[in-house]
């Protein structure tokens, strides 16, 4: 039935364009509101080569639209979008133990966590563990309520398969695959997606604040001391500021981030990267469709998209960032270029993402720098969230090594 | 010929000062600096006592509710007292979030901007009003993380001492994206030429009367230029030259505001005082209060052979006070002239002096350092009062006026007293108007009959020295050796070596064969705060008469450093060195000398020559870094549970994490809470957030330079530094299940 209202859905929507090109920035020519509706006979969430079709042939920002409109699917009324069941929260991938998770479909919530008091915010639904703050340069940002903007690394069904394969859901998994010297390499049916959130809590005046401007959902993180240990959760309901998509149906993955045209006004950054005119043209065109049927999802913006490290042939880097995701650093913010640097060394050292040059603290952006002696993560940052297994190895390689090391 | 040959840009402004006042208290000793550390020993004894165990907790509350002074009390008149009492502070001071970063501003609303607003082509050659580089924006820069730009940050090496401020920065600009000159700088700048008391206005309060020089340097190839300005084209073809090394940039901070918010900047929070002050603080409202200082400057020539941070040129040192020989009728100042300042806080007077009573008739003063140099393809001598004339405050928005001393006159004195003039000037030349136009820079043509040859001959063969005369007297005469350095500001680690570069001349020029330099060491007086003057080792200082403990007269045990106990010979260049090792942790001052018998006691305030002031002295200080070698020992044994761990959890994340923040985390989590918006040090799972960013900004190489090293006021200490990057290699490789092998600290 998802399917059926999908494309009819994408089919209202679409649009098409004949113009196409390999560098986003260079595209200018906005979709015609006059030109005939295609039909989109294809999910390009689970299907590569949809999605490289779409991009030989599309706007890259209308592939981008579309995905995006396919993972929030019903677009319309409370319910349950695709992504929510359709992907998995890493922080049942990655556990604290270190120990294998759960199959997929059977990750659960926490045993212990307290049901959301309802407020009329929005019914009960898929509970979000949005469990940090912290962006990629250690900082965080504060909403207009002095709250930290949370986040949550999802994961779909593909890649979660494959990091149970490689046991590379906790370090000693990584650290073996560094240590033999096998890189990881995922299927190109990969996606994750990072969210960004502003947290409502269960203040009923906030949920009114934000009703009809963004998208809601039931939410709930884990609270820590001052000295990292478990404090109790916190339970209430959560805004969607933004949202990351990353798939790799390219060799070097594609890059996709929206976000909430309200977010300057609810946080304390806002968005310093240009949107490309054919990406502005875009998000008028599919903000308009979206707003003619009342959906909430007309209030989101695509960002930019992101296939290659430089402008064409140029060393001049491409950048892409979102506002509430890589808040003080947009400038040097390469999507592509940082993800390639997931890697591991054999001792478990992660790449660094910082690097300083002349008392200046820079981040990454066009061609990568040299990763000798790490091994690479396929560009999957979010396995730097696994934790190291502490208990008594039975991988067999772990056992050989705690007796080599003995 | 420095700033003091042509081309010049003239400009003038507001320095903000964001500094956090908590490590530098000058009435309680809340921070124990030489070790890096809380006082526990003070802090133990408060009611109820806040000890290793209940800090977290009780600190931050305590340092927000007003305190009755320890040591010295405060009698000095208005200061930033809390109450009517005038010997009531807050333990955190003034700007408990301050984020130690300092700029010029651009605050329109209140015409507090800063810009450049002149210029000279040449003697008698002024720049165009129109050209473009004038007019426009000033700015000092620091670095940048992640494409956004860090201030500058300004950082006392004794965080207890006025003496010895640092600005950290990347680079300087003057323009606009039209037009512009500016470059990366060759290094930090230290602030020079203390003039205490330069204003006098009795509201002035803590660092309002000192006023103070800071200059650094752009080399020719890390200028950058845009547009079309004759004056900043023909001050780079001037900075191209083959005797040319770049731009110098040197100004003088002055006239010191507090409690501005509101005038200077557009903070909603605007207390005026401490009392609204700590009101704000305990309503939750976190914001900074910065203070503000006027700002005079001028960018010139750097030549070759000229230090990059310290004024050359001839240097008149002040000889006596003189009264003005007039002064507007709205000027009201207090009676009582002050003699000095004890550290960042409240100015000293003589005892007994009536604080309250005021007058106007202005006291007698003597003027601040001034650097001169004899131009003679010019025939002029052109004289850098920056920080040389005393001030009377007109009203609050920092609109002073200045000494006027009368006509003065340039000349050479000789041994046997006669005065050789070579030139005059008027006030005139030296009032506000011309002062805040011309960077502060006087250029005195020579008079009927005087030619550059017959000038080196009274300096020369005559031996003569400069001076300045007014109302018939001596104002200001040559020191004529001077002993220089751009190692003024020196950090030194546990069984570190290092080694201190000296420029000497005299009269400007080289010194003669045989020159010789001591060093002498003193320690700051007094030791644990509000240190405003030094004391020679194995001498007495004077002792401090309210101290109720054991605060104010703690003498150092030891010398903080090795220093040499001969001579220096100066080469035939004028250059001298010598090494430094360290002893102990602590901050010593290091003064140079060119006679055998230095001054016991060195404070601020005049000082008759030959006898020295800090102002008139030179000098370097050190800053000895805590020897933590055991607690890098101690720090192996809690991970690998050994040693007195023994028995505890091995391995152990949370164990070793309050190892870290107990020993050296805690510190800047307690004194520096704007570290909450960016990395709360307090927290684990933050700090564990950052740990790729923590580990590039504690690195030695950014600590040399630049702005974004952590901890932005240099107190880690190798040993430290050493733990603080073995424990993020475990955050990064999550926390191995594997021993440390034993960890040295590098000297």
């Amino acid at each position: 039935m998802r399917r059926a209202m999908s494309i009819l859905l994408l089919a209202a929507l679409s649009v098409s364009c004949s113009s196409h090109g390999p560098k986003p920035v260079a595209r200018a020519e906005p979709p015609s509101p006059k030109a005939p509706k295609a039909v989109h006979a294809t999910y390009l969430r689970t299907n590569p080569a949809a999605i490289r079709e779409c991009l030989a042939g599309e706007p890259w920002a209308e592939c981008a639209w579309r995905l995006f409109i396919e993972l929030n699917e019903p677009v319309t009324g409370t319910g349950t979008k695709v992504w929510e069941t359709e992907f998995r929260q890493t922080s049942t991938v990655y556990l604290a133990d270190g120990a294998a998770p759960p199959p997929w479909g059977q990750a659960g919530e926490p045993p212990d966590l307290p049901p959301i008091p309802p407020n009329g915010c929005v019914p009960p639904g898929v509970r979000h563990n949005l469990d940090t703050t912290i962006q990629v340069d250690g900082r965080d940002l504060l909403d207009k309520w002095r709250q930290p903007v949370r986040y949550q690394l999802l994961m779909n069904e593909p890649v979660f398969n494959y990091i149970v394969a490689r046991q590379f859901y906790n370090v000693n998994g990584q650290e073996l695959a560094a240590q033999k010297g096998q890189p990881a390499d995922f299927p190109a049916t990969s996606y994750e997606l990072k969210t960004s959130w502003l947290w409502l809590g269960t203040d009923a005046a906030k949920c009114a604040e934000v009703t009809g401007k963004y998208y809601v959902v039931n939410a709930y993180y884990q609270k820590f001391d001052r000295d990292g240990q478990p404090a109790g959760w916190d339970v209430g309901y959560a805004a969607l500021a933004g949202m990351h998509v990353i798939n790799k149906s390219l060799p070097n993955w594609v890059w996709i981030t929206f976000e909430n045209v309200f977010d300057s006004q609810f946080t304390a950054a806002h968005l310093e990267l240009p949107i490309a005119p054919e990406v502005q043209a875009e998000n008028q065109s599919n903000q308009s469709n979206l707003q003619s049927q009342g959906s909430v999802f007309a209030n989101y913006q695509l960002d930019g998209v992101q296939t290659t490290f430089t402008v064409g042939k140029s060393l001049n880097p491409t950048l892409l960032a979102n506002s509430t995701i890589e808040s003080a650093f947009q400038t040097q913010s390469s999507c592509i270029t940082c993800h390639h640097l997931a890697s591991i060394k054999p001792n478990g050292e992660y790449f660094n993402l910082a690097y300083t040059q002349g008392g200046n603290v820079h981040y990454y952006v066009g061609n990568p720098p040299d990763q000798t002696g790490y091994n690479f993560l396929d560009y999957v940052w979010s396995m730097k969230r696994a934790h190291r297994q502490r208990t008594t190895a039975t991988h067999p390689d772990l056992i050989k090594r705690e007796e080599t090391s003995r | 010929m420095s700033v003091l040959s042509f081309p010049r840009i003239y400009f003038q402004g507001y320095l903000e000062w964001d500094v956090c006042t908590s490590n530098n208290n000058d009435y309680l000793p809340v921070y124990d600096a030489a070790n890096a550390a809380l006082d526990w020993g003070f802090l133990g004894q408060l009611q109820p006592p806040i000890t290793p165990e209940n800090f977290r907790d009780s600190f931050r509350p305590w340092a927000i509710e007003p305190y009755d002074d320890s040591c010295p009390i405060s009698t000095a008149g208005e200061s930033d007292s809390c109450s009517s009492d005038p010997s009531t502070h807050l333990p955190s001071r003034w700007n408990f979030y301050g984020g130690q970063g300092c700029a010029f501003i651009q605050h329109p609303a209140n015409n507090a901007t800063s810009k450049t607003v002149g210029g000279d082509l040449g003697y008698n050659r002024p720049a165009s009003p129109s050209d473009p580089i004038l007019g426009q924006p000033i700015q000092i820069i620091g670095n940048t993380i992640g494409g956004r730009v860090s201030p500058a940050r300004l950082i006392d090496i004794n965080p207890a001492s006025p003496f010895c401020s640092q600005i950290y920065l990347s680079s300087f600009k003057a323009g606009d994206s039209q037009t512009s000159l500016g470059g990366a700088v060759s290094q930090r700048m230290y602030s020079r030429s203390f003039f205490v008391p330069r204003n006098i206005d009795q509201k002035l309060i803590i660092a309002g009367a000192i006023g103070a020089i800071f200059q650094t340097t752009i080399a020719t190839a890390s200028l950058q230029t845009a547009g079309n300005s004759p004056l900043a084209t023909a001050l780079v073809q001037a900075a191209q030259a083959a005797n040319a090394a770049g731009v110098m940039l040197r100004f003088a901070t002055y006239n010191t505001v507090y409690y501005q918010n509101g005038i200077f900047n557009d903070i909603p929070e605007t207390p005026r005082n401490c009392a609204q002050l700590t009101a704000l603080y305990k309503q939750g409202k976190v914001f900074i209060n910065p203070a503000y200082s006027r700002v005079v400057g001028v960018l010139g020539v750097w030549n070759k052979g000229e230090l990059a941070t310290a004024p050359g040129g001839h240097m008149l040192v002040p000889n006596m006070p003189l009264a003005p020989v007039s002064s507007s009728s709205k000027a009201t100042v207090r009676a009582a002239v002050p003699i000095g300042v004890i550290g960042h806080t409240a100015l000293q007077f003589e005892p007994g002096a009536d604080l309250s009573a005021t007058t106007s008739s202005l006291p007698a003063l003597a003027p601040g350092v001034i650097h001169a140099e004899v131009n003679a393809g010019a025939g002029i001598v052109s004289l850098d009062l920056q920080n040389a004339i005393p001030e009377f405050t007109l009203d609050a928005d920092l609109q002073s006026d200045r000494y006027d001393y009368g006509t003065i006159d340039v000349g050479v004195q000789l041994p046997g007293g006669a005065f050789n003039l070579i030139g005059s000037f008027g006030y005139g030349q030296y009032d506000k108007t011309a002062y805040n136009a011309k960077g502060g820079l006087v250029d005195v043509p020579f008079g009927s009959g005087v030619t550059a040859q017959l000038i080196s001959q009274w300096l020369g063969a005559d031996n003569g020295v400069l001076a300045l005369r007014a109302q018939g007297q001596i104002l200001s005469l040559e020191t004529p050796l001077t002993v220089e350095t751009d190692d003024r500001g020196v950090y030194i680690d546990q069984g570190e070596t290092q080694r201190i570069s000296l420029q000497v001349r005299y009269k400007n020029a080289l010194p003669p064969p045989g020159t010789e330099v001591f060093v002498f060491q003193y320690f700051p007086w007094m030791l644990k705060l509000g240190a405003g003057s030094w004391s020679l080792f194995d001498a007495s200082p004077p002792p401090v008469s309210q101290d109720p403990g054991p605060v104010c007269n703690v003498l150092p045990a030891s010398p903080f450093l090795d220093v040499p106990q001969f001579w220096l010979r100066v080469d035939s260049q004028g250059n001298a060195g010598f090494n430094i090792t360290s002893k102990a942790p602590g901050f010593p001052i290091l003064a140079y000398y060119p006679k055998p018998a230095p001054q016991v006691s060195v404070s601020f305030g005049f000082a008759k020559p030959p006898a020295v002031s800090i102002g008139t002295s030179f000098y370097s200080v050190a800053r000895v870094l805590p020897f933590d070698d055991a607690l890098v020992n101690e720090f192996v044994d809690c991970w690998n549970a050994d040693g007195i761990y023994t028995g505890q959890p091995q391995y152990d994340r949370l164990q070793i994490w309050r190892f870290v923040y107990r020993n050296i985390l805690y510190v800047y989590d307690m004194i520096f809470p704007v570290m909450d918006l960016f990395m709360p040090l307090g927290d684990l799972v933050r700090v564990e957030g950052a740990i790729d960013q923590l580990m590039v900004m504690i690195t030695e190489d950014m600590e040399v330079a630049s702005t974004l090293y952590m901890p932005v006021t240099r107190d880690l200490s190798a040993g430290k530094r050493l733990i603080l990057e073995t424990w993020g290699s475990l955050v990064v490789r999550k926390y191995p299940q594997e021993p440390l092998p034993p960890l040295q600290v590098s000297g």
